[in-house]
């Protein structure tokens, strides 16, 4: 190992603040995402059928359960926990997010010698794999 | 309270529905919830760069090639989105579209929704009261991606620690084959649609190709910047050289989950 305490210091504390503050946006993001259709259902006057709610949301879960599993478990390697609770909350991750991520990171990169040793991590564990530093 | 006047379970006066200034508050509650997550990540990032050797030079110049790279995609979603105002109303259209969802999952999940009360969005049948349940069901059915997100990523998270420890070229090697392999399997499934969609794709990554290697052999940091917007111009336009003037643009080029 050769990663200096401060360096694994300072990206615990990064970890640690996007991981908290991340997923609490996102489950208030998912909260208010929701009270604008549960006031039209509920509270507006509108008379809407409950079951025909849950016949809708299981018809879309026939299409798309899968998805909702698969989509996570596969964009963590690429992402990384901090971008995690950033991307699926904002959505359009591969036609907008990744590439914009990318090329992002491949713009920092052709600067000729500014390859620190272990920025990368500080970015989706997908963009380490383009880095022309020594660790990756 | 309400207003008895906007609401009637039967009329298809959608956007008398879709318009409530409580669904606006909600969409800009989601907007604030947006941008208070990026302030806190770009305060990390900043507060982290110094201890990793990153400049903020350099931050700034990936701060702002993201940005930049991110108009193009932007606007693609924009101009299908202005196509689902009328469907959906605005302020449903910016949180579903513009904020959490996708243009692909959302009016797909939509149409479902619509299709198990034998409505069509749009259509005489689409009355208010179906809007609010394919509304919610859609909502749902989004809130599922984030729910699998906020399981998994902790979990997933210390299996990626441990493997780290273990064998640290693995998350390496893994993420790089992921990606390639995504972006790979998303353009490869639009090539069967048509001859258009097989332009678009070969002649984006040409252009793509072709930026980044002037960029790097003139050492033009712009072209890098812009790269992705120009390909996707290129992708976007590639259709209409083929077709004869007065011809109608292809469907725009969509993908087929939440992203």
């Amino acid at each position: 190992m050769t990663t200096v305490t401060g360096n694994d210091a300072a990206l615990q504390t990064f970890d640690r603040t996007t991981a908290r503050w991340g997923r609490l946006t996102m489950i208030v993001g998912l909260l208010i995402s929701l009270a604008g259709p549960a006031y039209l259902v509920f509270f507006s006057g509108l008379e809407v059928d409950q079951t025909k709610i849950l016949t809708a949301f299981l018809a879309i879960a026939g299409t798309f359960a899968v998805i909702w599993i698969v989509e996570p478990l596969t964009y963590y390697p690429i992402l990384g926990q901090a971008s995690m609770y950033q991307a699926f909350m904002i959505g359009n991750i591969s036609n907008k997010l990744l590439p914009s991520a990318l090329i992002a990171q491949s713009a920092v990169n052709a600067k000729p010698g500014t390859a620190g040793a272990s920025w990368p991590r500080l970015w989706p564990s997908a963009v380490r794999p383009w880095c022309t530093c020594s660790r990756c | 309270m309400h207003i008895p006047t906007a609401f009637d379970s039967g009329s298809t006066d959608i956007l008398a529905a879709a318009n409530t200034p409580i669904l606006w508050i909600c969409a800009l509650g989601v907007f604030a919830v947006i941008i208070v997550q990026t302030l806190i990540y770009v305060r990390a990032v900043r507060q982290a760069a110094p201890a990793v050797g990153m400049t903020s030079d350099e931050l700034k110049t990936s701060f702002r090639t993201g940005a930049v790279s991110a108009i193009g995609p932007s606007l693609a979603v924009v101009l299908v989105a202005v196509a689902l105002l009328t469907v959906f109303g605005t302020p449903a259209v910016l949180v579903r579209i513009g904020l959490i969802g996708s243009v692909s999952y959302e009016t797909a999940a939509a149409s479902i929704a619509a299709g198990t009360m034998e409505a069509e969005l749009g259509g005489p049948t689409y009355t208010q009261s179906v809007f609010a349940v394919a509304f919610m069901a859609m909502s749902l059915g989004g809130a599922m991606w984030m729910l699998a997100t906020l399981i998994f990523t902790p979990l997933l998270k210390r299996g990626d620690a441990k493997l780290r420890r273990v064998n640290p070229a693995v998350m390496i090697v893994v993420p790089g084959a992921a990606m390639l392999a995504a972006f790979f399997a998303l353009g490869f499934a639009e090539l069967p649609k048509s001859g258009y969609h097989v332009v678009a794709f070969f002649s984006s990554a040409a252009v793509m190709g072709a930026c980044l290697f002037l960029a790097k052999q003139l050492n033009l940091k712009w072209l890098r910047e812009w790269a992705l917007g120009i390909a996707i111009l290129t992708a976007w336009c590639s259709p209409t050289w083929l077709s004869p003037p007065g011809c109608s643009r292809p469907e725009p080029v969509s993908e087929i989950s939440k992203d």
